[in-house]
C-alpha cells in the first residue's frame, strides 16, 4: 500500500458509544481521519468530549463500535487482541496525564522495559535509555523510583520511555495537564525536539489551546465530530 | 382364730416388690401412685403361685423357742409385735414393729457372691401418741445378705439394720429395738402364758384352696418395760405387747377383698383374737376364726359362727381419703362376752408403700354381766383400693 | 444523612460479592474451627461428665479402696451405726458386649458401664435411676435380685445392640467372657434417667459381684453427706485402714484433670486458626476500605465527620463479623461431628469409655465463639477504618506509590513483635508459669513472628528481585517489587499464611519428634520377646488378671527362657488417684529402664529390697517429686510413705506410674494378681512361632492377648497416630483458611492494580503476560510466607516439644527436624498461593485496558 508510507494512522466513519444509564452517549459518530507520518497533530476539546476514546481507540485499547481504523497499515478491527497488543508494543509510544511509569521500576528499568517487551536487551538497552534520559536531561536519576521524582521531572522519563523502543508513533494524552505551565511547554517542547528529527508522529490529546501553536493541525472535538482547526499564528 | 394370712401375702410381695421400685420412684411421686403400682404388682406377683414352696398343709409339731425362728422353705412369714404401753404420768402410747420375709425363689442356687440374696425383709415401725393424737409409721426394705437383714436362731433374732427383735434362749423374754431419726423404741417384753396356737393346732386356714393356710401362733400377753422416744423426748413405759407369728406359702381365696384384725387384751388377765374377712359380695367368710385365752393361759378356739363383729361408726382418712371403720362391737354368745372396740384415736393409718390402719384400741363391755374393759391392736387391711381378683390371677 | 453515608458505602460494598463473600467464608472458617475443636472436646468429656454425675446421683462421698476394692461387710455396718444416711454399695466396671467370636458389638464398639446396685439403697440416691418403666419393669426388679446375670438396659442400649427383653449378651468384663440376660428394657423417662442410663448395664450388686470377680467386696460405697464435716470426719475416723472417704466430685475432677491437657492442646490449635481467621479479616476489611477510599474522600469533603464514616465501617464489619460467626457456628458444629469421633477415639484409647455420638451445642462455647468472631472481626477491622478515616480528604486517588521500608511502621511492627517474642520467651523460661502461660506465650510468640512479616517480606523481596530480574527480566523484577510496594496488603497474606503453614511444621516436627522418642522408648522398654496380657477396659480392674494357673503354664512353656510379671493397679496418694504397677524385675527389665536422676545401679537392688519405689517421668512432673523424696500411697495396710528412687522415661499414660517391686507390692497389698507377662523366648525361638504356639495353649474362659513384641509395637504405633490424626484435620482447615486470605488478599491488590494493569497493556504487554507476571507475584508471595513459616514452625515446634509437652505431660521429647517435612510446607506454600492466585490472575489478564484507564 502506498499509503501506508504517508499516512500512518486512517480513520473511517468511526463510531464509539457509551452505555450510560438508559441512554447511549456517541461520543464519536463517524469519524474520519488521516494521520501523516512525521504529523503532529493536537486533538482539544471539552472534557468527555471523545479525545482520550480519539487515542485509545488508535492505540487498540479499546475497539470502535462501527467503522475501520487503520494503523501502519493494519485494521485494528480485523486482528487478534494479541495482535493489537504487538502492534503497540512494537510501533507505539505512549505518554500520559499521571500513573505513567512503573512505580515498581527504577527510572532506568523504566526506559529498558519497552525495549525488553520488543526483544531488545543487553548493552544496547542500556546504552539506549541513557542516550534517552541524558536528552531529557535525567541522566543522574537512572536509579531512582519515579515516586521521588517531581510530576515534571516524571513526565519527562515518561516521553523517554515512550521513545525507548523506538516507536512509529507516539500517543500522548494530557502529559500536561497535571503541570504548571512552564513545565507543560518544556515538556511539549521535549517531545517535539525529540520526534521531528525522527520523522515520529504525535498525537497530542490536551485541553491546552496554547499548545495547539506548536502542532501541525489542530483537530477540535465536539458533539462526536472531528472539525480541523485554522492554523494558529 | 386369727388372720387372714394368705389373704394378706399377696400384699406383702406386692408391697416388697413395690418397695423395690416405690423406693426407686422419685419423691414428688405420691404415696398412692406407688400402692397403686404395688396392686399391679401384687396381680402380676400372686399369680406367681407358692410352688416349690414347703405348704402349710398338715398338722405340725411347733417347738419353741425353735419356732420364732425363720422358716426359710416358705415364701412368707412375719414377726408382728403390738403393744399399748404407759408413762409414769399415765401417758398412753401404741406401738408396732413387724417384720416380713418374703422369699424371692423357691429354689435358691448357691451363688458366689455373699450378697446374692434370697430373701428380701420390709420392717414397719409405728408409734401412736395417743395423748398427743399423733401418729408416727417408719418402713425399711432390705436383702437378706450381708448382715443387712435377716433372721437366725443362734441368737434367736430377727433384724433389718437397726430395728431388731431378739429372743432370750428360753424364748419367753424378747428385746425390741428401733429407731428412725427423733423416734425409737427400746422395748423389753417378758412373755407370762406359753404360746397359743391358732387355728387348728396352730393350722389356720384362709380359704377352701389347697395350701391357703399358715401356720400361725400368738404370744397373747407380754409384760413390757422400757423406753419410747417421741420426738427426741425420751419416756420410760411399761404395758402389755402381743406377739404373733405367722408363716405360709399359699395363695389367694376368691372373693377375699380385705380384712378386720382384734388382738384384745381384758383386764380379768384374758385375751381374745379374731378377725372377719371382708369378701367382695359383703357376705360373711366362712374361715373367719378366732381365739379365746383365759386368764391361765387356756385356749379355746373361735369359729366364724361362735362370734359376730358389727361395724358401729367409719372414719376417713384425712390423707388418703379412705373410709375405715372406727368402732365396732364383738359378741361372743358362748362366753357371754360383749365388747365395744373404738380406736384410742383415729388417724393411725400407715401411709407407707402399702398403706393400711393398724393401731391401739381401747376395750368397754361386760362378761357374765360384769363390766369389763381392757386394750388391744386392731388391723384393717383393703380399704379403698380393691385387691387382686382370682379370675384375674387366673388369667395370668 | 447517615443513611446515605451508610447506603453509598454498602453500594460500594455490594459492588464486590466476591470479595464480601470471601471476607464472610474467611471469619465462618477461622470461627468454624475454633467451634469445631471446643464442641467436639467439650461434647466428648459433656458426655462423661453429665452421665457420671447422673451416675454420682445425690451422693457427695464415696468410700473406696485399692483395686481390692471396699469389704461389703462395711456397708452393713455403717448402715447400723447411720441408719438415717443415704449410702448405697456399688459395684461399677467396664464391660463390653462382644459376639461370639469376642469382637465388640453395638455402633463404636461401645463400652458399657456394669453398674451393680443395691434396689433398696438406691431410692434416696439415684432415683431417676428407676424412672419410666414399660411393660415388665416391676416384675425385672425383683428378677434382678432372684435371678443371677440378669440386668435391665434402657431402649436405647436395646435398640443399639439389637436386643430385646429375654436375650442373653455375651460380655467382656476385665479380660473375662460372661453372659447377661436382659430381663427388663427401661424406657427413661426425663433427661437425667436418660444419662443416667446411657451405655449402662444394671444389675444387682451381687451380680455385679460375680460377673466382675469382687466377691465379698465392693468398688465403692456412696454416701450423701451433705455439708455435714464433722459426721464426714466421725465416719473417715471409723473406717479401716485399707478404705476412705473422699469427695465424689474429686474423681470427676480427676479424670476431667487428665483430659485437660489433651484438650488444652486441642484448643491452642483451635486459636492458631482464628488467628489465621483474624488477620483475614484484617486484610479483608483493609481491603474494603481501601476499594471505598475515594468514596471516603468525598464524604468527608462533604463534611461527613470521621467519626461517622467510622462508624459506619465499625457497623459493617460488625455485619460481616455476624454473618461469619453465624456461618462458622454452623460450619463449626459440622466440623465438630467429624472430629467427634476422632476425639472421642482418642478419650476412648487414653482416658475413660466415651461414647458420645452426638455434638451437644454448648451455650458457653457458642457465646465464646460468637465473641471471638465478632469480636475478631471488629477489632480486625479498626486498623482499616482508622487509616481510613484518619487521610486528609483529598480527591487524590489510589495511586499506588512505594510503601516501601523507608516507612517507620515496619520497624516498629518489628520492635512490637520483638517485644511479644520476649515476652513469649519469658513464659517459657520461667517455672513459676504454667500450662495456660505456656499457650499465652505460643500464641504471643506466633504474633510476634508475625508482626516481623513485613520486614520479612521486604527483605525477600529485595532479595527475590534482581534474582526474578535474571528470571523473567523486568516483569520478574517488577512482581517481587510490587511484593512490597503493596506491603499492606501482601505482609497480611503472607502473615495469615506462614501462621497456618508454621502450625503445620510446629505440629509435624513435634509429632516427629514424639514419634522418634515414642519409638526409642518402646524399643527400650519392650524388653520381653513376647507378651500375655490379660486385656483391661480399666487399669487396675482386678478381673483383668491372668488366672494364676494360667500364669504357671505360661511360663513353663517350652521356648520361654525367662519372664517377668506386671500387675498394674490403682490407688490414692494424698487423696489423688494414682495408677501404680508392681513389676518383678530380672535383668531384661532392668535394662528397660532409663532413669534421668539416678543411675540404674542405684536403684535396682534397693528396689527390690526396700519400701521403694520409681516414678515415671509425667507422675514425677506432676507430683513436684523425685529421687531421694518420699510419696505416700493407700495400701492394704493403711496410708504408707515409699522412698522414690528414680525417675523413668515412660510414655505408657501421661498421669504417670508409681512403680512397685513384686515383694514391695506383696508386702503392703493383698491383690497377687498379674496383669501381664513379658517372655523371654530362648535363644533361637522365633518370637512370632512361640506366640502361636501360646495362643494354641490357652483358655477359652478368658481373653487373654499373646503378642509378639513387634505387633506391640505396631498397635503402639497405631495408637500413636490415631492420637494424632485429628491434628491432620485441623491442618487441612488452618491450610484452607490461609489459602483464602490469600485469594481475597490477591483479589484485593487486582482492585488496586487494575490502573497499573491497565497501563502495561497500554504499553503492549499482553493478557498472557499480565496473568504470568500475577502468578510470579504471587508465587513469591507463597515462597515467602513458606519461608517465614519456617523458623516460625521451628520456634513453635521447639515450644511445644520443650515447654508444652513438658508442662502437660511432663514428657521429654528429642526435638527432630527433618529436612523433607519443610521443604514439603515450601512447596505446599507456593502451590497454594499459586492455586489461590489463578483467579485473580485470569482476571486481571482478561481486564480491559480501556476500562481501567477510564474515569481518571
Amino acid at each position: 500500500m502506498e499509503d501506508t508510507e504517508k499516512v500512518v494512522v486512517r480513520l473511517r466513519a468511526v463510531e464509539k458509544h457509551y452505555r450510560e444509564g438508559d441512554s447511549t452517549r456517541r461520543v464519536l459518530d463517524g469519524v474520519d481521519l488521516d494521520i501523516a507520518r512525521g504529523e503532529f497533530l493536537v486533538v482539544h476539546g471539552p472534557s468527555g468530549s471523545g479525545k482520550s476514546t480519539l487515542l485509545n481507540l488508535i492505540s487498540g485499547i479499546d475497539l470502535a463500535d462501527g467503522g475501520a481504523i487503520h494503523v501502519l497499515g493494519r485494521e485494528l478491527g480485523k486482528i487478534s487482541e494479541t495482535s493489537r497488543t504487538l502492534l503497540r508494543r512494537e510501533r507505539l509510544g505512549f505518554v500520559f496525564q499521571f500513573f505513567n511509569l512503573i512505580p515498581t521500576l527504577t527510572v532506568g528499568e523504566n526506559l529498558l522495559f519497552p525495549q525488553e517487551l520488543v526483544g531488545r536487551v543487553g548493552p544496547d538497552a542500556v546504552s539506549r535509555a541513557r542516550k534517552l534520559l541524558d536528552r531529557v536531561g535525567l541522566a543522574q536519576r537512572w536509579s531512582t523510583f519515579p515516586d521521588r521524582l517531581s510530576g515534571g521531572e516524571q513526565q519527562r522519563v515518561a516521553i523517554a520511555r515512550a521513545l525507548a523502543h523506538d516507536p512509529d508513533i507516539v500517543l500522548a494524552d494530557e502529559p500536561t495537564g497535571n503541570l504548571d505551565d512552564e513545565s507543560a511547554r518544556s515538556v511539549v517542547e521535549l517531545l517535539q525536539e525529540l520526534l521531528r528529527p525522527a520523522q515520529k508522529t504525535l498525537v497530542l490529546v490536551t485541553h491546552n489551546l496554547a499548545l495547539g501553536r506548536l502542532a501541525d493541525r489542530t483537530l477540535r472535538v465536539a458533539h462526536g465530530k472531528l472539525a480541523e482547526e485554522a492554523r494558529g499564528p | 382364730m386369727g388372720r387372714a394370712v394368705t389373704l394378706m401375702l399377696p400384699w406383702i410381695v406386692a408391697a416388697l416388690a413395690a418397695a423395690t421400685v416405690a423406693v426407686w420412684l422419685k419423691s414428688g411421686t405420691s404415696k398412692d401412685d406407688s400402692t397403686r403400682a404395688a396392686l399391679d404388682v401384687a396381680t402380676m406377683l400372686a399369680g406367681e403361685s407358692g410352688e416349690g414352696y414347703l405348704r402349710a398343709d398338715g398338722p405340725r409339731e411347733f417347738e419353741f423357742p425353735r419356732d420364732h425362728g425363720p422358716h426359710d422353705g416358705f415364701r412368707t412369714e412375719w414377726w408382728y409385735f403390738t403393744g399399748n404401753v404407759d408413762t409414769a404420768s399415765g401417758q398412753a402410747m401404741g406401738y408396732q414393729l413387724t417384720f416380713f420375709r418374703t422369699a424371692l425363689t423357691p429354689r435358691p442356687t448357691a451363688r458366689p457372691s455373699t450378697l446374692a440374696a434370697d430373701h428380701i425383709w420390709m420392717a414397719h415401725f409405728a408409734l401412736s401418741d395417743i395423748s398427743a393424737r399423733r401418729f408416727h409409721a417408719f418402713e425399711h426394705h432390705s436383702r437378706e445378705a450381708g448382715d443387712l437383714a435377716g433372721a437366725g436362731r443362734e441368737p434367736l433374732r430377727v433384724w433389718l439394720n437397726d430395728w431388731s427383735a431378739e429372743f432370750d434362749a428360753s424364748g419367753t423374754t424378747i428385746l425390741l429395738k428401733a429407731r428412725e431419726g427423733n423416734f425409737a423404741l427400746d422395748l423389753t417384753l417378758r412373755g407370762s402364758k406359753a404360746p397359743v396356737l391358732n387355728g387348728a393346732e396352730g393350722l389356720s386356714r384362709k380359704n377352701a384352696v389347697v395350701g391357703g393356710a399358715s401356720y400361725y401362733y400368738s404370744m397373747t400377753r407380754l409384760a413390757t418395760s422400757g423406753s419410747i422416744e417421741l420426738d427426741g423426748r425420751v419416756h420410760a413405759v411399761e404395758g402389755q405387747s402381743w406377739m404373733d407369728r405367722e408363716w405360709m406359702s399359699g395363695t389367694l381365696g376368691s372373693e377375699q377383698i380385705g380384712w378386720d384384725w382384734f388382738a384384745l387384751q381384758l383386764d380379768d388377765g384374758s385375751e381374745v383374737m379374731c378377725s372377719r374377712m371382708r369378701r367382695s359380695d359383703g357376705t360373711r367368710d366362712a374361715f373367719d376364726s378366732g381365739s379365746i385365752i383365759d386368764a391361765q393361759g387356756k385356749q379355746r378356739t373361735l369359729t366364724s359362727a361362735e362370734f359376730d363383729l358389727g361395724v358401729l361408726v367409719n372414719w376417713t382418712s384425712p390423707r388418703s381419703k379412705l373410709e375405715y371403720p372406727a368402732g365396732w362391737t364383738l359378741r361372743v354368745p358362748a362366753m357371754r362376752l360383749e365388747l365395744e372396740i373404738l380406736p384410742a384415736q383415729a388417724d393411725q393409718e400407715l401411709g407407707l408403700s402399702f398403706r393400711y390402719w393398724e393401731g391401739a384400741v381401747k376395750l368397754l363391755g361386760t362378761r357374765d354381766g360384769k363390766p369389763i374393759a381392757g386394750r388391744g391392736y386392731a388391723e384393717l387391711v383393703g380399704y379403698g383400693s380393691r385387691p387382686p381378683s382370682s379370675a384375674a390371677l387366673r388369667a395370668r | 444523612m447517615s443513611v446515605l453515608v451508610t447506603l453509598a458505602s454498602l453500594r460500594a460494598l455490594a459492588r464486590h460479592r466476591w470479595q464480601i463473600a470471601l471476607s464472610v467464608l474467611g471469619i465462618a472458617l477461622g470461627v468454624a474451627v475454633v467451634v469445631g475443636i471446643d464442641l467436639a472436646g467439650a461434647s466428648s468429656l459433656r458426655g462423661f461428665r453429665l452421665s457420671t454425675e447422673a451416675l454420682t446421683g445425690k451422693a457427695t462421698h464415696e468410700i473406696s479402696a485399692g483395686s481390692a476394692g471396699v469389704p461389703e461387710e462395711l456397708f452393713a455396718q455403717l448402715a447400723r451405726a447411720h441408719p438415717a444416711l443415704a449410702m448405697a454399695p456399688v459395684v461399677e466396671s467396664l464391660a463390653l458386649a462382644v459376639d461370639e467370636g469376642g469382637v465388640a458389638l453395638g455402633p463404636g464398639r461401645t463400652t458399657f458401664t456394669l453398674l451393680g446396685v443395691d434396689l433398696f439403697s438406691e431410692a434416696r440416691l439415684r432415683p431417676w435411676l428407676g424412672e419410666g418403666g414399660s411393660a415388665g419393669i416391676w416384675d425385672a426388679n425383683l428378677t434382678l435380685l432372684s435371678e443371677p446375670g440378669s440386668c435391665l438396659i434402657s431402649a436405647e442400649t436395646a435398640r443399639s445392640l439389637a436386643v430385646e427383653r429375654g436375650a442373653t449378651l455375651r460380655l467382656r468384663v476385665g479380660s473375662h467372657f460372661e453372659h447377661v440376660r436382659v430381663v427388663g428394657v427401661i424406657v427413661p423417662e426425663g433427661p437425667r434417667a436418660t444419662l443416667a442410663l446411657k451405655d449402662l448395664l444394671l444389675v444387682d450388686v451381687a451380680t455385679a459381684q460375680e460377673l466382675t470377680g469382687l466377691i465379698g467386696r465392693l468398688t465403692r460405697i456412696d454416701l450423701a453427706l451433705a455439708d455435714d464435716a464433722e459426721l464426714a470426719q466421725r465416719i473417715s475416723a471409723s473406717l479401716p485402714a485399707s478404705v476412705s472417704l473422699r469427695s465424689s466430685a474429686l474423681r470427676l475432677a480427676g479424670i476431667e484433670e487428665l483430659t485437660g491437657a489433651f484438650r488444652l492442646n486441642l484448643r491452642a490449635l483451635s486459636l492458631v486458626a482464628l488467628l489465621v481467621g483474624m488477620f483475614l479479616v484484617y486484610n479483608t476489611m483493609t481491603f474494603s476500605v481501601v476499594r471505598r477510599r475515594s468514596l471516603i474522600a468525598t464524604l468527608r469533603t462533604l463534611g461527613v465527620t470521621r467519626a461517622r464514616i467510622f462508624r459506619v465501617i465499625a457497623a459493617e464489619a460488625l455485619w460481616l463479623g455476624v454473618i461469619g460467626t453465624a456461618l462458622g457456628v454452623w460450619l463449626g458444629t459440622v466440623i465438630a461431628r467429624v472430629l467427634l469421633g476422632l476425639v472421642s477415639q482418642t478419650m476412648n484409647d487414653l482416658y475413660f469409655a466415651s461414647s458420645v455420638r452426638e455434638v451437644h451445642l454448648d451455650g458457653e462455647i457458642l457465646l465464646r465463639s460468637v465473641a471471638l468472631g465478632i469480636g475478631a472481626t471488629v477489632i480486625g477491622a479498626l486498623a482499616p477504618a482508622f487509616e481510613a478515616t484518619g487521610e486528609r480528604p483529598r480527591l487524590g486517588l489510589a495511586v499506588s506509590t512505594l510503601e516501601s521500608a523507608r516507612k517507620s511502621w515496619i520497624a516498629r511492627l518489628a520492635l512490637l513483635g520483638s517485644l511479644a517474642i520476649c515476652a513469649a520467651l519469658a513464659l517459657f523460661a520461667l517455672p513459676a508459669f504454667g500450662l495456660e502461660a505456656s499457650f499465652v506465650g505460643l500464641l504471643l510468640l506466633v504474633l510476634g513472628i508475625g508482626c516481623w512479616a513485613p520486614w520479612f517480606t521486604v527483605r525477600c523481596a529485595r532479595i527475590f528481585a534482581p534474582i526474578a530480574g535474571r528470571i523473567l527480566g523486568m516483569f520478574g523484577r517488577h512482581a517481587a517489587r510490587g511484593i512490597e510496594a503493596q506491603l499492606s496488603r501482601t505482609s497480611v497474606a503472607i502473615a495469615a499464611m506462614a501462621v497456618a503453614l508454621s502450625a503445620t511444621i510446629g505440629m509435624g516436627v513435634m509429632i516427629d519428634s514424639f514419634r522418634s522418642t515414642f519409638v526409642k522408648w518402646l524399643e527400650l522398654s519392650l524388653e520381653g520377646d513376647v507378651y500375655v496380657a490379660a486385656p483391661t477396659l480399666e487399669p487396675g480392674h482386678n478381673r483383668s488378671t491372668i488366672d494364676p494357673k494360667w500364669v504357671e503354664q505360661l511360663t513353663s512353656a517350652p521356648g520361654v527362657a525367662g519372664f517377668s510379671t506386671y500387675r498394674g493397679f490403682a490407688t490414692h496418694s494424698a487423696g489423688r488417684p494414682v495408677q501404680g504397677a508392681a513389676v518383678s524385675v530380672n535383668a531384661e527389665r532392668e535394662s528397660a529402664f532409663e532413669f534421668s536422676d539416678a543411675r540404674a545401679e542405684e536403684v535396682w537392688p534397693e528396689f527390690v529390697a526396700g519400701d521403694t519405689v520409681i516414678v515415671s517421668e509425667s507422675f514425677g512432673y506432676r507430683a513436684q517429686l523425685g529421687r531421694g523424696e518420699r510419696i505416700s500411697l493407700e495400701t492394704d495396710r493403711g496410708v504408707r510413705e515409699f522412698l522414690i528412687l528414680g525417675t523413668y522415661a515412660d510414655f505408657a499414660s501421661e498421669q504417670g506410674y508409681v512403680l512397685l517391686s513384686r515383694d514391695t507390692y506383696g508386702r503392703w497389698f493383698d491383690d497377687r494378681g498379674v496383669t501381664s507377662l513379658a517372655l523371654q523366648a530362648e535363644p533361637g525361638v522365633d518370637p512370632d512361632a512361640l506366640v502361636a504356639q501360646l495362643r494354641a495353649s490357652l483358655p477359652a474362659e478368658q481373653a487373654l492377648l499373646v503378642r509378639s513384641n513387634r505387633s506391640i509395637r505396631e498397635s503402639s504405633l497405631e495408637v500413636f497416630e490415631r492420637t494424632f490424626a485429628v491434628t491432620g484435620v485441623l491442618q487441612i482447615f488452618a491450610t484452607l483458611t490461609a489459602a483464602i486470605g490469600v485469594l481475597s488478599a490477591l483479589l484485593a491488590l487486582e482492585l488496586e492494580r487494575a490502573r497499573e494493569i491497565g497501563m502495561l497493556r497500554a504499553l503492549g504487554v499482553t493478557p498472557r503476560e499480565v496473568g504470568r507476571l500475577v502468578l510470579a507475584q504471587t508465587g513469591m508471595l507463597g515462597l515467602v510466607a513458606g519461608l517465614l513459616a519456617l523458623p516460625l514452625g521451628i520456634a513453635q515446634a521447639l515450644v511445644l516439644v520443650l515447654v508444652l509437652n513438658k508442662r502437660s505431660f511432663g514428657w521429654s521429647l528429642d526435638l527432630q527436624v527433618d529436612a523433607w517435612p519443610l521443604l514439603t510446607t515450601l512447596g505446599l506454600s507456593v502451590a497454594a498461593a499459586l492455586l489461590a492466585g489463578a483467579l485473580p490472575a485470569w482476571r486481571m489478564s482478561r481486564a480491559r485496558p480501556a476500562l481501567a484507564l477510564r474515569g481518571d
